[in-house]
């Protein structure tokens, strides 16, 4: 018993700080798996994700500001910030306005906002792994 | 790419990507449940797509 429990505890004592890696994770889709050691899936889980805001972005899709008035909008922005890094570059970069006549336009919205809300999946994934609830 | 079944073909293959990625550890097990979530998405899509044209079309 007493083995187990010293097996356990090394165990717990060796995993990363599961904070720091869901907050590497949200600001870069895959940073979290990558620094679990999970390299393969890191830049699968990273790489589609920046891809979607790419082609949601290319769509002509917006990006979404936080408007309390608006919650359809404000709960769209919530999403799309759950990607930091992409979300903040696209913005520096004048992306994402958002052509409304475009016919892509709602499909270029659907893209920026699933990647977001995918993210948070990986982030929650990333967390538990780095807690040892799921082996990493 | 800019019909509907393309970008539902495209969006499907990213959510299943990730997914597989999410659910399964090991590359034949991701493969093989990217497939079938990828399958399920755009079959249950276009099957809900024909009903709902021929309730509401």
């Amino acid at each position: 018993m007493a083995e187990t429990s010293s097996t356990v505890s090394s165990s717990v004592r060796d995993l990363p700080n599961a904070w720091l890696i869901a907050g590497l994770a949200w600001v870069l889709p895959g940073t979290g798996h990558f620094l679990l050691g999970l390299t393969r899936k890191a830049f699968i889980l990273g790489g589609v994700l920046i891809f979607m805001m790419i082609v949601g972005l290319a769509f002509g899709g917006r990006l979404f500001p936080f408007q309390i008035a608006e919650p359809l909008v404000f709960l769209a922005a919530l999403a799309q910030w759950a990607q930091l890094a992409p979300r903040l570059v696209a913005e520096m970069g004048g992306l994402g306005r958002g052509d409304v006549v475009s016919i892509t336009y709602e499909y270029g919205n659907t893209f920026l906002i699933v990647a977001g809300l995918l993210n948070v999946l990986v982030v929650l994934d990333a967390f538990d792994r780095a807690r040892g609830r799921r082996r990493a | 790419m800019t019909t509907h079944l393309g970008v539902m073909i495209l969006f499907a293959a990213c959510v299943s990507t990730v997914f597989a990625g999410l659910l399964r550890d090991q590359p034949k097990d991701e493969l093989r449940l990217g497939a079938r979530v990828f399958i399920s998405l755009v079959f249950g899509a276009y099957a809900l797509g024909w009903l709902m044209f021929g309730i509401f079309g």
